[in-house]
Parts: structure tokens; sequence; C-alpha cells
């Protein structure tokens, strides 16, 4: 009984945030209370999974209910015939990984994304550690999480930089003050 | 005005450039990844599954395992650095005795006895497909754990080049062109199971980096000593000084029932392990799962005679140790029984649809049609049919197979090249990974005496017999596309329609 009262109020929220999507371009402005209205039914589902499983398996429950519910509402509610404008191929863009240079463009990129982004994350996460007021354990493993959060924003600009050379220069330049800092004392 | 801030605009565009090539070069490793992942949140249902003829039971003797420790400790010419009983769950009723060396793994029968060897092997093939990508060890964690990486960055590029992301986020549009549905499909897969994916992202890039962050944690605060700084996040091993007989892990168990806080009474001892076995070292560390909890489980130790020793406070100890002790369980679903491995699978089958989506959507909205929309179909489609095989050679027929999965890999990348026509290629490699699946589960049920599978096993291979439905279907479809191509997708200007969605 308790699940069901959780997972209502999960389908309650959806369904709030659907509705105010649907109105979205409707005169009145009934979209933002609806919005806002669905966010804190999020909340208080959330709430109540965490009262009848525990706050680790309920949070954990909460979003899982969340997503599914969300995309059940998609699959059965959310399609839509395209309009004819949409029908017709989205732009094309160039792709190849054809011709030397731009083989030697696209290894360049995976260096810096990963060997040189990665020494620069993991170094950096380690210096942030250091500094940082709290017991060893507890840095540590804010050093564990936060590291890869660091090395996918890293990749993500070596993925989008148009100037590759700076990039590697800005990221080794910093892997080597991170590494100064901590063993050169 | 000019600002330093860039435009929204070019934020927007740099960050899908960034999103494209990011899902480019990690695509075909992510999909593999993904897709042995999805497979993998079952991996004790596998196990039970490939050998499904061991004794099962709900509790285990506490005398019986110190029968099976003994006689184990016996037959070894040199103690093992560790001695490892697996104990009775309702995820896995059956006792083990193993060390980390090859062959050494045994069931234990209600009577101590021990009876046939352990030997998971397709289920270790998909393991090792996930965490090592079949690279040694090191390499390996290294690799899949800066993946998890690139899938956050991935995840932050995502929202980043898609500004209508929220606004569409009940939208999907099917009857369209094929591109606008894995447009939608990509996206709204994407959008709602974000939470998962940071979670998957965090926790898988925390299994490969970890080692890495704890030498450099050695090198810069322990004088060069990784174990210190390991130590230091996980609890430390006890100082003990025995005689190195055998270990009394009868009386460790026994001993549960008193030590364990009433709140947790309700979990019998799920795991043991004895360290340093018979050696003066040795002590017996008990894992009890805490209920209601996402740590692995709570660690008591007792030494070789069984006295308690203490436990290492996984549980309440500092907030750090409890949270990087809970990422396995959040990684693998392994929390809420049943159910939550079946969500947990459809998470993952999810990511796995997103990555074959995301490259698809590249591919097609190039210029060109070249071999990689070839090469990119023979991964997708021959990687079930590879598994499919393995589980063929390495359960059936007794072979080991990690060489099996990649050269099949190889050959139907290489068909899909051959043929050159991706609806084919995928008609194609359907119908072989169905018929595999056939082949494998008229095979599993000769192989096996029927009138003693577990229930589970008849579940997994009814999961068999419905994927292998599944390809038939697609399969199926794949004839009627070449066939019945929409007219709102045919390409302008001559260009071949290979574009489809994979």
């Amino acid at each position: 009984m308790n699940l069901l009262i959780a997972l209502v109020t999960t389908g309650a929220a959806v369904t709030a945030l659907y509705m105010s999507w649907r109105r979205r371009h409707a005169p009145g402005g009934a979209a933002r209370p609806m919005a806002l209205a669905g966010w804190l039914l999020a909340c208080l589902a959330a709430m109540l999974w965490v009262r009848f499983r525990g706050p680790e398996h309920g949070l954990a429950y909460a979003a899982i209910a969340l997503t599914f519910v969300a995309w059940a509402v998609v699959v059965l509610a959310g399609r839509e015939t395209p309009r004819p404008g949409e029908r017709r191929r989205l732009p094309r863009v160039a792709g190849t990984i054809a011709g030397r240079a731009a083989i030697a463009r696209t290894l360049g990129r995976v260096f810096v994304a990963f060997p040189l982004a990665g020494a620069a994350s993991l170094l950096a996460s380690v210096l942030i550690a250091a500094g940082l007021p709290w017991g060893t354990v507890n840095r540590y493993v804010f050093a564990i999480m936060v590291a890869p959060i660091i090395w996918g924003v890293l990749a993500m600009w070596a993925g989008m930089t148009e100037t590759l050379a700076r990039t590697a220069l800005v990221l080794t330049g910093a892997s080597a003050a991170c590494a100064a800092l901590l063993f050169i004392r | 005005m000019t600002s330093w801030l860039p435009r929204f605009s070019t934020v927007v565009k740099k960050s899908l450039a960034g999103h494209a090539w990011l899902g480019l070069v990690g695509g075909g490793l992510m999909y593999l990844i993904c897709l042995s992942g999805t497979l993998a949140v079952f991996y004790q249902e596998w196990e039970r599954w490939e050998q499904p003829e061991a004794h099962e039971l709900q509790r285990a003797d506490p005398a019986s395992v110190q029968r099976a420790v003994a006689t184990v400790l016996g037959r070894l010419p040199t103690p093992p650095p560790h001695l490892y009983v697996g104990l009775p769950t309702e995820a896995m009723p059956r006792v083990t005795v193993s060390t980390e060396e090859e062959h050494q793994a045994w069931f234990v029968g209600p009577d101590g006895a021990l009876g046939e060897q352990v030997a998971h092997d397709w289920t270790h093939l998909l393991l090792n497909l996930h965490i090592y990508l079949h690279l040694p060890s090191t390499l390996g964690l290294t690799v899949v754990g800066s993946l998890g990486a690139m899938l956050f960055g991935l995840i932050v590029s995502g929202f980043l080049a898609h500004p209508r992301i929220i606004t569409d986020a009940f939208r999907l549009r099917l009857g369209g062109s094929m591109h606008l549905e894995q447009v939608d499909l990509h996206n709204r897969l994407s959008v709602w199971g974000a939470p998962f994916h940071v979670i998957m992202a965090l926790t898988g890039a925390y299994f490969g980096l970890a080692g890495t962050l704890f030498f450099l944690f050695g090198a810069a605060f322990h004088g060069g000593d990784t174990e210190a700084a390991t130590a230091a996040i996980f609890a430390a091993e006890p100082k003990v000084q025995g005689d190195g007989r055998i270990p009394n892990v009868e009386r460790a168990l026994r001993e549960i029932g008193r030590v364990v806080p009433a709140g947790a009474a309700a979990t019998s001892p799920s795991f043991m392990t004895v360290h340093d076995a018979g050696t003066p070292k040795q002590f017996i560390e008990v894992e009890v799962v805490q209920p209601g909890r996402l740590i692995w489980a709570e660690y008591y130790r007792f030494d070789a005679d069984g006295s308690y020793l203490g436990r290492s406070d996984y549980s309440d100890g500092p907030a750090g140790r409890q949270v990087i002790y809970s990422s396995y369980r959040i990684h693998f679903g392994n929390f809420g029984g049943v159910p939550v491995k079946i969500l947990y699978g459809l998470l993952g089958l999810s990511l796995t649809v997103i990555s074959v989506t995301g490259i698809n959507i590249w591919l097609a909205r190039r210029k060109t049609r070249d071999y990689l929309n070839d090469l990119w179909i023979g991964t997708v489609w021959g990687a079930p049919a590879a598994l499919a095989l393995t589980a063929v050679t390495e359960i059936l027929l007794n072979v080991p197979s990690t060489a099996v999965f990649w050269i099949s890999l190889l050959v139907a990348t290489a068909w899909a090249l051959r043929l050159k026509d991706p609806a084919r290629a995928r008609r194609d490699l359907c119908a072989t990974t169905a018929a595999l699946l056939g082949v494998f589960v008229v095979g599993y049920l000769l192989k096996f005496d029927t009138t003693r599978l577990p229930i589970v096993a008849w579940w997994m291979n009814g999961a068999l017999a419905a994927t292998a439905i599944i390809m038939i279907a697609i399969a199926a479809g794949s004839s009627k596309t070449i066939v019945f191509a929409r007219p709102s997708e045919q390409i302008p200007h001559g260009d071949l329609d290979h574009t489809r969605a994979v």
C-alpha cells in the first residue's frame, strides 16, 4: 500500500509536468504553476519513497520511478506525428574521418581528451583533496568522485575546441602545476 | 556591447560538436560496455544458470562450512593469501569455497563435502568485457574508467548542445523520417534517464580510476605507500598473532548472531574471507548485508580461534567511506531483489540504445556514406551474435571463448563491410543471433538434467528464447525496410539511402 501511494504520487508529478508541457504555448500562463506543482509533487513523492524505504533505497526508488513513469508518459501520451516541415531530413553535417590530416587531427584530439585531460583531472582532484578541511577519508572520496567530473568536462572541451594546441598547452601546464604543488616540497 | 562570454548559439554549436566527437570516439567501446553491463546486472542469475545442477540451500550449517574449509586448506599445496567462502543468500543460494587461483573453487554440499568445481566462465567473460573490455586488468580498468568520465562529459555536453531538450521533454515524433525518430528516442531516453546515467558514469569511473588515484594519494600524502592510502579509506587490517592452525570459521559464524546489532540481525552472513589463511597472521572477516542500506556489507572480524575482534565501520563510519562502499550496489542495481534488477536491466538497455542512436544520428547527418556505416552496423548487431556464439562454445562445448567473441565480432563487421547494405547486414546478423540462441537453448536442455534445473535457469532460458524471437522480428523488419523505404527518407542528389537507423 505504501509503495502504491509513493508510485501514484510520482505518477501525479509526471502527469502535472506533462500537462504543463502540453499547455506551454497556451495563453493564460497556466503552464508555469502546473510545472511548479509537478516538481513539488516529485519532491513529495521522493519524501514518501524515503519514508517507506529509508533514505538510501528510498531516493534510488524515487529516481527510478520518476524515470520509468516519464518514459511511460512519453510513449503513451507524447507520441505525435511530425508536422510536414519536420518530415524532411535534418540539416546535414560534414563528418568523415578520411584523409591523413583528418586522422591526425582526430588522434591529436584523442590524445588531448584522454591522457592529457586525464592527467590534469586526476592531479587537480588530488590537489583539491589536499586543500579540503575534512578528514582523510572524506577528502580522498571527494577527489575520487570529482575526478571523473573534471575529466568529462575537460574531454568535452577538447572535443569542442578549435584551438587544440592551446588546449593541450593549458592542460599540460595545469598538470605540471598541480604535480609541482603536490610533489615538490 | 561585446562580452567576454561566448554567445549562447556558439556554446550550443560547440557543445554539439564536442558531444558528437566524444560520442564518436567512445562509441563502439561504450556500446560494448553498456550492452555487457545490461546483461551483467543479472550476473548472479547467469552464474546459477551456467551451473544449474549445483546444490542449493537456504542456510549454511557452520559445522559443514568448517569441514569444507578444512578440506580445501588440506588440499592446497601452499596456504592461499585469501580463502573465500560464499554463503547462501536469496540471490545465490549456494555455498562455495575458493581462492584467488583458477580452478580452486568448489561448491559445498549440506554436509560440508566438496562438490563440483565452480566454473562460471561465460559469466566471467561477460563481466570481464564490461569491467576490462578483455584487456589486461590495469589497462582495461583504466580504459573503462576513462569511458565513465567520457560518459559524464557526454551527458553535460548533451544538455548544453540541446537547449530544447527540456522543452521537448515529452515529445516523441514517430512516423516521420527515421532520423527524426532516432533523435527523439535518443533525447527522451537521455533526459529522463539522466540521473541514472550520471550515477553509472561516476561509479563506473570510480571502479576504473580508483587504482590510479590511490597511487597518487600514496605518492602525495603517504611517502609513496599506496597501501597506506588504501587503508586510510578502507578499514586497515587488524594485527593478530596466532599459530597458523585451521581457522575456526564455525565459531565465527556462530558468534555473528551475538555481535551483530539488533537492527541488522534479520540478515544472515553473505560472505566470509580468511585473510592469510593458514599463517600466524590469519583472521576471519564475515560480511553481513545491512537491510535498507546501499553499502555492500558491514564486515565483522574474528581471530583464527573465532573470537570477535571488531568491525570495519562501513555502516556508520565517515560519510566518504559509506559513499564509496555504496557504489557497487548502486552501479549494479544490487539492492532490491529481482524487481530492481529488471528495472536496472531496462535502464542499462536504454543507455545501450542511446549509445547506438547517438552514432546513428551522426552517421545519418553526414554528407557521405562510407565504410563507417557498415562498420557500425556490424558492431551493433554483431555483438549480440558474438555473445550468443560464446554461450554455445563456452557452456555447451567447454571451449574458452574470449577469443571466440572478438573473432566473431570481427567476422560480423567484415560481413557488413562486404555486403555494403546495412539493412541486409542487420537482417543476417539478427537471424544468426536468433539461430545461435535457439541452438543454445536446445543444447542446454539436452546437456543438463531438466528435472534438476532451478527455476532461475528456466527464466534465463525463457529470456534467451524471447530474445531470439525479437531478433527474428527485427530480421523480418529489416527485409521490409529494403523494399518499403519511406518516401520521406529518400535522399536527394542521388545519395544512397543506406543511412537508415541501425
